[in-house]
């Protein structure tokens, strides 16, 4: 993983040099950043088959806001602009951003948590490398908690071809020009094979209704690979699954992070239906329903909100997963990789502090070392 | 006994003048932005102008009264046991304030809630009757309270203006029930009806305006200091 070692607030140089240690790596933030942002476009691709053309509108919004916020904090923080562009950061929180949030989002949600993400959860805490939350799950849970009625009333129930009818001008008047999203959603709905099985605007949403009654467990035939939102999800993580392969191929992403975090979500699954099969779904619904493989690939595997140490790491992928399948089970929101991310980004330095290295030659009799 | 503790008083703090005293709870040492004391009714009550404006009047109120009886009173009052006699004091005055706001508004009453019996606790009462009334003479006491109530009440009406400007959309919603039918034009309507951000009504939204107060309070009060600085740099290390 690859930290920004030179801090930028340290002492103002005069010749354009950091300080040493002067390491070369031909794999540089913006780099990096630009290669998650390209292994995000499968993700973008499934989502624009199944929920339409309103990602493309959502994600310009939200990456012209936050490239205009990060330029006014780099102007009044006085710091090079070209710094600012080259890291390519703004774009991969811009598409986590606008995969996340619902499609038909009218505008001006948009550009208000894109803005909050970049300005208060980002630059606040000192920029890039910085922040301790992820800044596109904050954003996310600031619209979720600022606009719940606007978050549920602008889901798409996923239907096979939705690009065909939610195309770019039919999305183009419902989230620019802010009209009535329910037509679209009708029409969404008519293409949809099965819309029975969708009973709330999203499939974790009406799971959550039929939660409250006790019967859950009554909903969990969605690896029906016939209907078009199983189809959906599972190729959603597919997508996802593409992506983030290629990311640990070119060692971006740690692998043991992320095998330990699916293997902790079907565990725990696992072990939830097993006991309340009432309250939480199987391993597999687990897995591919929601933001899980999303969360898994790109969103927990953030260098910098997750914990310093390999064996950090672990452990916070292990209570992120664990995190998720209980706040789903018992949360209130329909689904939790957002907040439960938010609460491991918080544990994180605690989790630093638990896991920290011994260093060489201490620490062999105990209480030896601190 | 209390005449030594008048002299050391006034050994340990230079004489500022009464202007001074009053600009100074303003601004240099506000008590919501720089002392950061009474954050508890600061964040909870704030959600609309309204009600920060209603229990910005009701602790300048408690404030003045109990800074000016307290330093009037600053001769008796036996130092060992200052502390609850300041808490009786204030409290007796809560009481009245209390039982006059639920007689005459009781919307605001309901509004406030428990935060309108909490001015008893409200350290900015406190310190003020503990650092400045118990030991200086009324006028100044009344002078450097009505400053700090001043200064208070400011940070409160602009807390809750912006957070219900940003969360509902309107201003001085309600502000008819508490001033009079008067106030009944005063109540605007910024953005359209059915905008919400709920955030900023709750909690977390009362923390992120203050703290960017805070930020622009800071901020401006560095500026000069900063260019202060920068002149006496020599250019050439400059950028």
């Amino acid at each position: 993983m690859v930290r920004r070692t030179a801090s930028p607030s340290g002492p103002r140089s005069n010749l354009g040099l950091a300080p040493a240690p002067h390491l070369y790596a031909r794999l540089t933030t913006g780099r990096l950043m630009l290669i998650t942002a390209l292994c995000l476009l499968p993700v973008a691709l499934v989502q624009l088959y199944f929920l339409g053309c309103g990602l493309i509108w959502q994600f310009l919004i939200i990456y012209v806001t936050a490239t205009l916020c990060e330029a006014a904090v780099s102007l009044l923080r006085h710091r090079p602009l070209k710094q600012t562009a080259s890291d390519c950061s703004t774009l991969v929180t811009s598409a986590l951003l606008a995969l996340t949030v619902p499609p038909l989002l009218p505008w001006h949600l948009s550009c208000v948590c894109a803005a909050f993400a970049i300005v208060i959860v980002k630059e606040c805490f000192g920029g890039l490398g910085m922040n301790i939350f992820n800044p596109a799950m904050a954003g996310f849970v600031f619209l979720l908690i600022s606009a719940p009625g606007y978050m549920f009333s602008t889901f798409v129930p996923p239907a096979e071809g939705a690009f065909r009818i939610a195309g770019l001008g039919a999305t183009y008047e419902v989230v620019i020009q802010r009209q009535d999203p329910a037509p679209l959603q009708e029409r969404l709905h008519e293409a949809a094979t099965q819309t029975d099985a969708l009973s709330g605007a999203t499939f974790l949403e009406g799971l959550k209704t039929s939660r409250k009654s006790g019967s859950a467990d009554s909903m969990v035939n969605i690896p029906d690979f016939t209907t078009g939102a199983a189809l959906y999800y599972s190729a959603q993580a597919a997508a996802c699954a593409a992506g983030g392969l290629v990311l640990m191929i070119m060692r971006i992403i740690m692998v043991k992070m992320v095998l330990c975090y699916f293997l902790a979500v079907a565990g725990f699954s696992y072990l939830g239906h097993l006991w309340w099969p009432g309250l939480y779904l199987p391993e597999l619904p687990t897995l591919l329903v929601g933001g899980t493989a999303l969360a898994g690939f790109f969103i927990i595997t953030d260098p910098v909100t997750n914990a310093g140490t390999g064996l950090g790491r672990i452990s916070y992928a292990i209570l992120v997963a664990f995190l998720i399948v209980v706040l789903r089970a018992l949360g209130s929101y329909s689904d939790s990789v957002a907040f439960a991310v938010l609460l491991g980004n918080a544990a994180a330095p605690l989790i630093d502090v638990l896991t920290r290295r011994r260093p060489y030659g201490v620490g062999y009799r105990r209480g030896e070392l601190l | 006994m209390s005449e030594i503790v008048g002299v050391q008083g006034e050994l340990k703090t230079p004489r500022v003048s009464l202007f001074k005293l009053f600009t100074r709870g303003l601004w240099s040492e506000n008590p919501g932005l720089c002392q950061l004391l009474g954050m508890c009714p600061l964040l909870a009550v704030t959600t609309t102008a309204t009600s920060a404006l209603g229990l910005a009047l009701a602790t300048a109120l408690v404030m003045l009264c109990s800074s000016l009886i307290i330093s009037c009173l600053r001769f008796m009052i036996l130092r060992e046991v200052r502390i609850p006699i300041y808490v009786l004091l204030i409290a007796t005055l809560v009481t009245v304030v209390r039982f006059y706001v639920q007689a005459y508004y009781p919307d605001l009453y309901d509004q406030l809630g428990i935060y309108l019996a909490l001015i008893v606790t409200n350290c900015i009462i406190m310190g003020r009757a503990e650092a400045f009334a118990g030991r200086n003479n009324p006028l100044r006491a009344t002078a450097d309270a009505a400053g700090s109530a001043l200064g208070f009440g400011l940070v409160l009406f602009a807390l809750g203006s912006v957070r219900e400007i940003l969360g509902n959309g309107t201003w001085m919603h309600g502000a008819a029930q508490m001033l009079g039918p008067w106030a009944a034009s005063l109540s605007t309507t910024l953005i359209e009806s059915d905008y919400t951000l709920l955030t900023a009504v709750l909690p977390p939204g009362g923390f992120f305006v203050l703290a960017l107060f805070i930020a622009g309070k800071n901020a401006l009060t560095l500026r000069r200091q900063r260019k202060a600085e920068q002149r006496l740099q020599i250019k050439s290390v400059m950028r």
